[in-house]
């Protein structure tokens, strides 16, 4: 176990009242929704994931003790959560032929081109990406968030921006 | 331009590199026009990645409803995870039979389970030790945390000396007499492909359904197929990073099946099969690829015939599955796991399931699905277990006529 993983884990929990999850509910829910939209394929499943956030923490039982713990907590949950949508979409995914699919274009939302490199690029990487720059975490946090050690975080962070680089210019878009 | 720069480059916007660094890094960018052009790129890139999601409306909070009684033990687990195991469980105990048929006397026979759950050796959960002693490749490095272990085969990350492209070769060397394509280039874009050239449609779906899901950027793909000693088809498809090397973002995929030589051309079955139903075929539509409306064609890949109307109302849909395919066990599972909400035994070889999804771009529901047994034949109507019963059984007559 990694000194990250036990800072982690050392994180003092306490039985939470519904009050309390709502509380934490209203508080956090709107930034963790936008953290999984833009690691998802839509927002349906950043809905999806978001809800399965708290209801893991709720089913768990008990919350971080300090408020200010439980921010970090919840994207734990909620990263552990985009990391294995990414990976099940990487292999699983059926490609169900609605028929009212559209051919994406080549210059679509901005915004929709950064969701798609970022699921072209490893998850980790991803992941490190916006934790950091999207979500304003310090490399140490990140740390902390995915079990990992800081420089392994720093790796992920420069192996990430190459790659965002270079998928971002494959699918024609201009950084 | 080293790839060293480049990480370099990367490197500055956190602040990572010493005095020393940096000053090499602004010398390299003066006489590297590619590294300054990268350079631009990366700072665009952050101020991109910074760009703040549009505010979304925050749905009311969706309480967990177990019991407190049953929420130590099933914690972890999804809904979807208990469906999947049971309906794995009936199925698997549906299809053991013919899974333990198919071993050679004298053999061990091994339980492919429902759709071919086992690897040569190796199996669901199994190490990353034993993943190497099958891939009969000491040299192959992955652990636990980077594999996954599916129904229907493995999925292992790798990683490799990048641009090595002989960690692929050795890859494939023991799986497969068949040809390696090399370089195989998948353009994908949010469920569109176009795959290269390749003459054998189920290895190119087997690379077409993991690539198109991969993501929406070119990616090299390496795959084949081949007959094990023991009797099952392996495919096996390796897909690398968006830089065509082997890296972080490798992954080798394993699929065990069996194939049904017997029947390589479902179509006639079909065919003779609607005939047979008393269904007719004014409206029939039977064939791989190309003769079905939008969003049937790739099912038609599949070996896919469809009845209907004029309107695409009232429409029946045959589907054949062969399990040794990639895509099947996807279409399997999907049928298994999300589309049908209960089955019952509806004779020997035909279960009725029902699902509630709408099965677009029909205008039909999911409702009647009859499964047979191999190869899989999957009987869509529109809420009519009479027409379902009715094409699964003379599907099944023209199977034990063509054997």
């Amino acid at each position: 176990v990694t000194d990250a993983k036990q800072a982690v884990m050392a994180v003092s929990v306490v039985k939470l009242v519904d009050a309390e999850w709502d509380f934490a509910y209203r508080t956090h829910a709107p930034a963790l929704l936008r953290y999984l939209r833009r690691l998802s394929r839509s927002q349906e499943i950043a809905e999806e994931l978001m809800q399965e956030t708290f209801g893991r923490a709720i089913r768990s039982g008990a919350g971080p003790d300090a408020t200010d713990e439980m921010r970090p907590w919840l994207y734990r949950i909620a990263t552990n959560l985009a990391i294995d949508q990414l990976r099940r979409e990487r292999r699983l995914r059926f490609l169900p032929f609605l028929g009212n699919e559209v051919a994406p274009e080549r210059n679509s939302d901005e915004i929709d081109s950064v969701r798609r490199v970022l699921r072209a690029i490893p998850p980790d990487q991803a992941v490190a990406l916006v934790l950091r720059l999207h979500e304003g975490f310090a490399p140490r946090e990140i740390g902390e968030l995915l079990g990992v050690t800081e420089a392994a975080v720093k790796s992920r962070l420069v192996r990430g921006r190459r790659n965002f680089v270079i998928a971002y210019r494959r699918i024609g878009g201009r950084p | 331009v080293s790839a060293h720069a480049f990480d370099s480059i990367a490197a500055r916007q956190d602040e990572l590199l010493d005095d020393e660094a940096e000053r090499s890094l602004r010398i390299h960018l003066l006489a590297c026009a590619e590294c300054r052009a990268f350079a631009r790129d990366v700072d665009r890139v952050d101020r991109l990645l910074r760009r703040p999601e549009p505010h979304l409306a925050v749905p009311p909070l969706v309480r967990p409803r177990l019991s407190s009684a049953v929420v130590g033990w099933i914690g972890a687990l999804s809904t979807t995870a208990v469906v999947f195991v049971v309906i794995t469980v009936v199925v698997g105990a549906v299809l053991r039979d013919r899974s333990v048929e198919s071993g050679r006397a004298g053999e061990a026979t091994r339980d492919i389970g429902p759709i071919g759950v086992t690897l040569a050796g190796a199996s669901i959960g199994a190490s990353p030790e034993e993943i190497r002693n099958t891939l009969g490749d000491p040299e192959f490095v992955t652990d636990a945390s980077r594999m996954w272990t599916y129904s229907n085969g493995i999925v292992v990350f790798f990683e490799g000396p990048a641009g090595d492209p002989r960690v692929a070769q050795r890859i494939f060397a023991p799986h497969s007499a068949a040809e390696v394509t090399p370089g195989l280039a998948v353009q994908t874009a949010e469920g569109f492909s176009v795959l290269g050239n390749t003459g054998d449609f189920r290895r190119a779906y087997a690379a077409h359904t993991i690539v198109a899901s991969a993501s929406n950027a070119f990616q090299p793909v390496l795959s084949a197929s081949g007959r094990g000693s023991d009797g099952l088809d392996v495919s096996v498809v390796a897909v690398f990073d968006v830089f065509g090397q082997t890296g972080s973002g490798s992954s080798l995929s394993i699929f065990r099946g069996r194939t049904f030589d017997t029947f390589p051309d479902p179509c006639p079955i079909i065919a003779r099969a609607v005939d047979r139903a008393g269904l007719g075929h004014a409206n029939l539509s039977v064939g791989p690829s190309g003769v079905f409306p939008h969003g049937l064609e790739a099912w038609g890949a599949l070996g896919c015939g469809a009845i209907y109307d004029g309107g695409w109302n009232n429409a029946h849909v045959l589907i054949r599955l062969e399990p040794s395919s990639s895509q099947d066990h996807f279409l399997l599972e999907r049928i298994f796991t999300r589309e049908i909400v209960s089955w019952t035994r509806d004779g020997p070889d035909i279960w009725l399931g029902h699902g509630e999804e709408e099965a677009r771009p029909l205008n039909v529901t999911w409702s009647a699905v009859a499964v047979f047994a191999e190869p899989y034949f999957f009987v869509v109507t529109e809420r009519n277990d009479d027409t379902a019963r009715r094409l699964a059984q003379a599907v099944l007559v023209e199977l034990r006529t063509a054997r």
